[in-house]
């Protein structure tokens, strides 16, 4: 009766790319008991990567079967078109950032092969919370995201700044999660169910008590804090700042992703966007957003602190996606948040190749140590003009296509104030990302302190950040083909 | 006949200054001058296709005066390709006589702009020329688009290179670097387009809503009846062209711009980027919100004619020679406004005039300011004095423009602003009595110009002397105007006075494009207009 039939493990094949990777983790783990050796990690974990990105590509195409796909309400976790949608954008990040860490590591004289095994850890717990449905996995995949991200900040421990970037987010998300699981309790006091679906059926008798509210709002705050909306941004520059470079690109990327596709799932499937209360504090987010994220990043000097509070902007910019055309959401903000994500990657992985761990100063983080890179490094100085454009909104990049439809989701939810805070956030954003442009143009000076080699673009990690401005130059010139995929990434 | 309907004549026209901007940046590290003879032939087949469009469309059709309300817009040629399916986005360019004379406007002052810069730059110069060429590309792609996210696209992405132009190449002045004016340009024209696409989107929606179909199209877009969303989306479309034009009070950006950047930015500012605000207004505002537009236009003149005033009341003021004739362009443009929202067939003809001298005019202006900053390294006009005894060629051709600038009658100038008083005259008296008193002061800051810069004691060499070794560069004998540099201001001296003396192939190119706009404008189905009142305005024509 209770025995484990062949049926049940036809049921787990949906999850076959999170089990090639659990299982990718295991062999790095035995495989670094028996020899400590940076190349054989590296690639077993890029490999197992790979084999889950290509299996879920399979299952997407109905090449490989994905098991029966009926799902039910109650059940933990689900396998739909969004979430496989942004598992897939998930799977690149997390491999453009295993590219990076390696070449990265090369230069740490200490354990290199951890931070495979915690960013692999980290990679389950994204990929687990996109197909969560149901506020114990909302929870348990958040903190099995969040938890090996500590250990990850604070990997290059000798600097100081890595140290506390790894603490800071450690007590902060810590109390963010508190305050996401009081809400949970509070909302689960007040509906009697855990899963998202049946938490909507109920909300209908329920609308408008002040539990609920309550709960809602505290679990927004926890997933603001995640997501670095205002008021709940104080972490972001510093911890963008003192991470190492391809922990800030992982942070950039796969963790907004992640805690987005959750949110957006949360917030359609629960009903809880169509209370006012809560579109009302998804509105204030998202202005706060913009207005902290764009004014603060105007006098910045470090380009790490100035991305930080860049992404701030952009979030601010999805919850405004959300917050107009509600049920619709889902794809849009998949595909603006894939977007960024690979810019994200482009901008960090310009960093982190010229970022290494403990040589001299450390991180190339500061705008100075960029001046004048377009004499030395034309290509490279490319790729980070066009992810600045792409940040910025401007034509002939991805990242003016997800702004087009940033503002016609405002527009179509006749949310002209909203509307009017894009324009003004673009228009602020403009000071810093030309900034940053005109730098790299600049008359390089007398001492050059950071560097990439001549071969750069021949490594994997030039290759890969090569490869992803020509996705955002591509998607930007024909985006067809991104705004079609997109369309099918729905909630089911 | 060629066939033109779906021709590859109109992409290739954007193409080409793409791609030899791109082969100008990568043969520079072979040869540091073949970028601007790859530069220089890419504008000069963009020219001649221009040429050959104009030889071979049709741009008859003046026979009906008035036409029917709802007749096509009249393309002589189209090339349509689908882009973004999903959402009615198709990659559609179209030509008329408008877009026809302001292409072939385009591809003129491309030319001087390369060859105007042949000398001026030296650093880096395959990635000067991919700037201006790709520049140029976008400004002819807003010329030739038709489907409004095109449109959009374009108008974005022109401002991209000339940011760079002005950033890296340009002058600083004092208290102000080259970075501040290309900031404050970029963010004024972007945060202007991004209000112009909040426009265009709910345009989009209203028509889609009515017919049911997506379409960015202009010719699906066309006619859709907005009720009370036609003025506010013309104004969002008002303000994204109005700060390009520029229109006070959105002209900060302006002189500091044009000052800034190096002369071929200067030219290519003056002589075509401001006219795609003009023309983005006559083709899209007039046509698509002709009601709001009339509702609108005491307001525009109003402005215009401030602007008129301003414009050349500062530039009277100014001692720096390239900021003067960035004020004169602010006057100019104020005629540019009375002449779009006076809308008659006589003032949209003077209009096209206009835009084709104005264009030549201030270029070459430009381009002698800068030749004169090359060998004086300076633009300090009260400095300078008493050039025309020291220079033979220089100072009679610099007198000429300047007479050009001011209306004088045989060049196109002239033509161009009274056409447009006469043709607003019987709607707008007063604000053409007021425009025509300005012709004063546009009298007053040429003869300014003339008199400072060519009478009075020469001290042209010693001038010449003391600012060459204040930016520490070795000292030269001041020579006149070379052969490249005199052919290429005779060239746009001929094209100023064939204008002036007979524009009539010109106004032909261009009539029954702007008869369209005319009827689209006037004889809108979309207002009330009473029988009695259609009388009076047929009569007055």
């Amino acid at each position: 009766m209770n025995d484990f039939t062949m049926n049940d493990l036809m049921g787990l094949l949906p999850y076959a790319p999170i089990i090639a990777v659990v299982i990718t983790v295991l062999v790095v783990m035995v495989a670094i008991t028996i020899k400590r050796s940076h190349m054989v990690t590296g690639t077993i974990s890029v490999v197992g990567l790979n084999v889950g990105l290509f299996t879920l590509l399979g299952q997407m195409a109905g090449i490989i079967d994905s098991g029966p796909l009926v799902p039910t309400a109650e059940q933990l976790f689900v396998i739909d078109n969004f979430a496989q949608f942004n598992m897939v954008v998930i799977f690149i990040c997390a491999l453009a950032c295993f590219t990076l860490s390696y070449a990265y590591l090369a230069d740490l004289k200490d354990h290199k092969e951890e931070l495979y095994l915690l960013m692999l850890l980290s990679t389950v717990g994204a990929l687990l919370m996109v197909s969560a449905q149901h506020l114990a996995s909302f929870f348990m995949s958040l903190e099995m995201l969040s938890i090996p991200l500590y250990g990850m900040l604070a990997y290059t421990y000798m600097r100081k700044r890595s140290l506390e970037s790894g603490l800071k987010y450690l007590v902060l998300s810590a109390t963010a999660s508190a305050t996401l699981l009081m809400g949970m309790a509070f909302i689960y006091a007040e509906v009697g169910s855990l899963a998202f679906k049946p938490i909507s059926m109920t909300l209908v008798d329920l609308f408008e008590s002040p539990l609920l509210i309550l709960g809602a709002a505290m679990m927004m705050f926890g997933i603001a804090f995640k997501l670095s909306a205002a008021p709940f941004h104080m972490w972001t520059p510093d911890v963008y700042e003192g991470a190492p470079a391809p922990i800030a690109t992982y942070l950039a990327s796969v963790s907004k992703v992640a805690m987005m596709a959750l949110a957006v799932r949360f917030l359609i499937d629960t009903s809880l966007l169509a209370l006012p209360s809560v579109q009302m504090l998804l509105m204030v987010m998202a202005t706060l957003s913009i207005l902290v994220g764009n004014l603060l990043a105007v006098r910045q000097t470090s380009l790490k602190r100035l991305l930080g509070y860049s992404s701030i902007a952009h979030m601010g910019y999805v919850l405004i996606v959300i917050v107009s055309i509600g049920s619709a959401a889902d794809s849009i903000s998949s595909m603006y948040m894939a977007i960024y994500a690979f810019t994200s990657i482009g901008a960090f992985g310009v960093v982190t190749l010229m970022s290494s761990p403990y040589r001299l100063a450390g991180e190339a983080d500061e705008l100075t140590h960029y001046q004048g890179l377009f004499w030395r490094r034309p290509v490279l100085t490319a790729v980070m003009t066009i992810m600045m454009l792409s940040l910025a909104g401007i034509p002939l990049t991805a990242g003016f296509i997800t702004k087009l439809f940033a503002i016609l989701a405002a527009v179509q939810g006749t949310n002209w104030f909203l509307a009017a805070m894009i324009i003004l956030g673009s228009a602020i954003g403009l000071f810093y990302y030309l900034r940053v442009m005109l730098t790299l143009f600049k008359r390089p000076k007398q001492f050059i302190e950071f560097d990439v080699s001549k071969q750069w673009g021949l490594r994997t990690g030039g290759i890969m950040v090569i490869a992803v401005t020509a996705i955002i130059v591509f998607f930007g010139v024909l985006p067809n083909s991104m705004i079609e995929w997109a369309s099918l990434a729905r909630i089911w | 006949m060629i066939e033109l309907q779906q021709t590859w004549m109109l992409p290739a026209l954007i193409a080409i200054p793409f791609i030899a901007g791109l082969l100008c940046w990568l043969v520079e590290r072979f040869n540091k001058r073949l970028p601007r003879w790859i530069a220089l032939i890419g504008m000069t087949l963009t020219f001649a296709l221009s040429l050959v469009l104009w030889q071979y469309g049709d741009y008859s059709g003046m026979s009906q005066q008035v036409i029917a309300p709802d007749a096509n817009v009249p393309w002589v040629a189209e090339f349509s390709v689908p882009w973004i399916p999903s959402f009615g986005i198709s990659f559609h360019l179209a030509l008329d006589g408008l877009s026809l004379l302001m292409v072939g406007l385009t591809g003129l002052l491309g030319i001087a702009a390369v060859a105007c810069s042949w000398n001026e730059i030296q650093r880096r110069v395959g990635f000067f020329h991919l700037n201006l060429l790709w520049s140029l590309g976008g400004v002819i792609g807003v010329f030739l688009a038709i489907d409004m996210f095109l449109f959009f696209f374009f108008w974005e992405m022109m401002l991209v290179p000339i940011y760079f132009l002005i950033a890296i190449w340009g002058h600083d002045v004092v208290g102000k670097t080259k970075e501040y004016a290309a900031t404050k340009f970029f963010i004024y024209t972007q945060a202007s387009g991004l209000i112009m696409l909040v426009g265009i989107l709910i345009l989009v929606i209203i028509s889609y809503a009515q017919k049911g179909v997506v379409s960015f199209n202009y010719n699906d877009l066309l006619g859709t009846s907005l009720g009370g969303w036609e003025y506010p989306i013309m104004l969002c479309f008002f303000i994204g062209f109005a700060v390009k034009l520029p229109i006070i009070p959105f002209h900060g950006w302006l002189p500091d711009a044009h000052a800034q950047a190096p002369t071929a930015g200067s030219v290519d500012l003056a002589g075509v980027l401001i006219k795609t605000a003009a023309y983005g207004l006559i083709r899209f505002v007039l046509p698509l919100f002709p009601a709001a537009s009339q509702d609108f236009a005491p307001i525009a003149m109003t402005l215009g004619t401030i602007g008129i005033f301003y414009g050349a009341w500062l530039a009277f003021m100014q001692t720096d020679m390239k900021r003067l004739l960035a004020y004169t362009s602010i006057s100019h443009m104020g005629f540019v406004v009375l002449a779009i929202y006076a809308g008659t067939l006589l003032s949209l003809q003077g209009l096209m005039i206009q835009m084709l001298a104005h264009g030549l005019s201030s270029a070459a202006l430009f381009i002698m300011a800068g030749q004169l900053y090359e060998r004086l390294h300076t633009r300090d006009l009260t400095l300078m004095g008493g050039m025309w005894g020291q220079f033979r060629y220089y100072a009679p051709i610099l007198m000429f423009f300047c007479a050009a600038l001011l209306g004088i009658p045989g060049t196109g100038n002239f033509i161009g602003e009274f056409m447009i008083l006469f043709g607003a005259f019987a709607d707008y008296p007063v604000f053409v009595v007021l425009a025509t008193f300005s012709l004063v002061l546009a009298g007053l800051y040429s003869l300014i110009l003339i008199h400072k810069a060519l009478f009075g004691t020469n001290n042209i060499k010693e001038v010449a002397l003391q600012e060459t070794k204040l930016h520490g560069l070795p000292t030269r004998p001041l020579k006149d105007l070379g052969k490249r540099e005199l052919s290429l201001l005779l060239m746009l001296a001929a094209g100023l006075v064939w204008l002036g003396l007979y524009p009539q192939p010109f106004l032909d190119t261009s009539s029954h494009a702007m008869q369209w706009i005319n009827n689209a404008y006037i004889y809108s189905q979309v207002t009330q207009v009473d029988a009695s009142q259609l009388l009076d305005a047929m009569e007055a024509r």
